[in-house]
């Protein structure tokens, strides 16, 4: 039985780590540009996408079709920010969260039906990145991506974190998610931190979505559940808390697992959100969100 | 004034009815009936194209023949996006907006579930192509026709595998859909009914779940079963049996790997997705690609073969047929009223893809059913073996193997 528990929690862990990166990105995005990001999970998608295209028609290696999954969707990740995002904070909007609750909505559902639209309703597999199922110890044995998505989802997080609280832009980052006001009347360029941000969430999805790819298929709305998981993380971590996404993507993915055999699988979608408004009564902004205040 | 404007309401008569005139003329040339299937999220659209070719074909064919009744069939064809409202509009908007006069089709049950009741509200024909639930024609509705495979009968073909293979333990994984639990119910009669000593139970999963490992795992660790079936369609199964494989739970010496949903039979999209997890999988289906087929059937296969460079699975031919069934009451009818077509149906008997299709007009799940619409248990034996050449296990009379099991 102890081998048994072991097993479903290092699974729940793994699958946490996953969570955690689909999260991030959602969460850089709102943190610094207020924006919740409807598209997210299509980024993952085309990540996946992406990952397919190098490995198979171009024959490149997963290893390097991942970082070049990465780059593609961070440049159309900026693309996005600069044509459709950018009049959100450059302009006199009205109503800017309405607008780019609508636009990424509206743009989640133009990107789904464009994939089914060309490349077709069948599943895809890229190239796997650590081909065949692999002895963990006992009687467990899980596939090579799963255990290689889980490592390098675990070092891309480390070093999104390096990044925020180590370097420059980082601080940066910050700047411009605690007021961008301030971050402007410093010297930072607020639109420029929004670029970066897009561009990063747009690379983090991918991240996800191509390491995924192997092991959850690649299809047009492959992005809808996990994006859905990652709206819960982001609220039950903190609206805009990087530490509060990694540690609830963790307690989500091990709940889940947990959840799954010890009461029915049939529900495990279920107790993400049934933990979410556990913790939402007690802490209302999440398990490491600041209390907002109102004028 | 009086005059001018009585002038004025005359040419506006004259030209609204001018400009009305084709269109009337147009809708009187041509049979419009409808078509239904998931095309989209979060139906299954995979499944759902491929019974729409079927659907689209048979109306071809009948056109290229002369029409139907000496006017040209037209396909109305709506998404119903595996959403049972969603399929319910749908329905009333091919009745009441484009005045269809029957529709064939369907993929999902429980959207099947909610169609026939606009169906049964406006009398109109339905001649359902693939959705499996017995509820649907033990309802008893006189509009509705089914030439696709029922689960009872699925359930009992794997339940007389069971017995003669003497597996004991069966545990099975099914979709939260009436599809899914009703095939699990099934199964459960269908052991209780044959007097089978099997033990069986069932857990059901959310369609849309990607991870099942932790359910895999209690099932390999804790009930160690000889069998697993699987009720849980694309791409959710396809996921199913890659993790069940990956934990090294089944496909395996000890344990059986049942897809009752045939989504294995489209081979190139089944060994693309599984790669080798999909070796020793035994799938229960419709449709034998290896079993002769009606002259029609070969025909309607090579079609398929030609355009897409593979096998087809049981939808396209599924589609084909219930179309078919709908287009033959037309023709027996000899008018497009409603009722005349209805009662058409019943007395249908026409050669379709796959067999001889006839409808019964007993009470229960044979309501209105092909009774004798051929099923299949098939078992790959080789990676990248093509649907034709899988072994035939059921029934009796067509298998050419026993079951295979790996090292």
């Amino acid at each position: 039985m102890g081998v048994y528990l072991v097993s479903q929690l290092l699974n729940g862990l793994i699958f946490g780590l996953i969570y955690c990166l689909i999260a991030l990105g959602l969460t850089v995005v709102f943190s610094i540009m207020r924006v919740i990001n409807f598209a997210h999970g299509e980024f993952f998608m085309l990540g996946g996408y992406a990952l397919y295209l190098f490995t198979v028609p171009l024959g490149l290696p997963p290893i390097v079709g991942l970082p070049l999954s990465m780059a593609t969707v961070c440049a159309f990740g900026v693309l996005v920010e600069r044509s459709l995002l950018r009049p959100i904070y450059t302009t006199r909007m009205e109503r800017p969260e309405e607008y780019a609750i609508i636009l990424t909505f509206g743009l989640a559902l133009f990107l789904q039906n464009a994939a089914l639209w060309s490349l077709g309703a069948y599943e895809y597999t890229p190239m796997s990145f650590w081909e065949g199922s692999k002895h963990v110890f006992g009687d467990l044995y899980l596939s090579g991506d799963r255990l290689f998505a889980a490592g390098m989802a675990a070092l891309i997080i480390a070093a999104t974190l390096l990044i925020v609280y180590r370097t420059w832009l980082g601080h940066a980052l910050m700047a411009a998610s605690q007021s961008q006001v301030g971050a402007s009347v410093v010297g930072i360029s607020v639109v420029r931190m929004n670029a970066v941000a897009m561009g990063l969430a747009g690379m983090l999805a991918a991240a996800a979505g191509s390491l995924l790819g192997p092991i959850f298929l690649i299809y047009p709305d492959v992005g809808t559940v996990p994006v859905i998981k990652a709206f819960v993380i982001i609220v039950l971590g903190g609206m805009g808390s990087i530490p509060g996404a990694v540690i609830a993507a963790i307690l989500l993915g091990v709940i889940e697992s947990l959840g799954s055999i010890y009461i029915s699988v049939a529900y495990r979608d279920v107790y993400s959100f049934l933990v979410l408004i556990l913790v939402l009564v007690v802490r209302p902004h999440g398990i490491f969100g600041q209390r907002e205040r109102r004028a | 004034m009086q005059r001018i404007t009585t002038g004025k309401t005359l040419a506006t008569m004259v030209v609204a009815g001018a400009l009305a005139f084709p269109a009337m003329s147009a809708a009187q040339d041509v049979i419009k009936i409808g078509g239904v299937a998931p095309l989209s999220s979060p139906g299954s659209y995979q499944q759902g194209r491929e019974l729409v070719l079927g659907l689209q074909w048979a109306v071809d064919d009948v056109n290229a023949a002369g029409g139907l009744l000496g006017k040209k069939v037209v396909l109305i064809i709506e998404d119903t996006e595996g959403k049972p409202p969603t399929g319910a509009l749908a329905i009333e908007k091919l009745i009441t907006k484009d005045k269809v006069v029957g529709v064939a089709g369907e993929y999902h049950s429980s959207v099947c579930t909610a169609e026939i009741e606009v169906f049964r509200q406006h009398g109109i024909p339905f001649v359902i192509g693939s959705c499996w639930s017995d509820t649907l024609t033990e309802a008893g509705y006189a509009e509705i026709y089914r030439t696709s495979v029922y689960s009872s009968k699925l359930a009992e073909n794997m339940v007389a595998l069971m017995m003669a293979n003497g597996i004991k333990k069966v545990v099975a994984l099914v979709e939260d859909t009436d599809y899914g639990i009703g095939i699990a119910e099934n199964i459960k009669k269908s052991i209780e009914k044959l007097g089978a000593k099997t033990s069986f139970k069932y857990e059901v999963v959310e369609k849309t779940s990607k991870d099942f490992v932790p359910i895999l795992l209690k099932y390999k660790t804790q009930e160690k079963p000889d069998m697993i079936i699987t009720a849980v369609t694309q791409p959710g199964g396809f996921l199913v049996l890659k993790q069940a494989h990956e934990i090294r739970f089944a496909p395996s010496k000890n344990t059986l790997y049942l897809d009752a949903t045939c989504t294995a039979q489209n081979d190139k999209v089944f060994w693309e997705a599984v790669k080798g997890a999909g070796k020793y999988v035994l799938m229960s289906c419709p449709y034998s690609p290896s079993v002769q087929l009606t002259p029609l059937g070969e025909k309607i296969k090579q079609r398929y073969v030609k355009e897409f460079d593979r096998q087809p699975n049981y939808l396209p031919l599924q589609g084909y047929d219930a179309m078919l069934a709908l287009i033959t009451a037309i023709k027996m009818a000899g008018s497009t009223d409603r009722k005349a077509i209805v009662a058409a149906l019943a007395d249908v008997q026409v050669a379709g893809t796959r067999g001889d299709i006839k409808f019964e007009k007993e009470s229960g799940v044979w309501h209105n059913q092909w009774k004798d619409v051929p099923t299949f248990i098939f078992q790959y034996s080789e990676q990248d073996q093509s649907a034709g050449d899988a072994n035939i296990l059921f029934p009796p009379r067509f298998a050419n193997s026993e079951i295979i099991r790996p090292n």
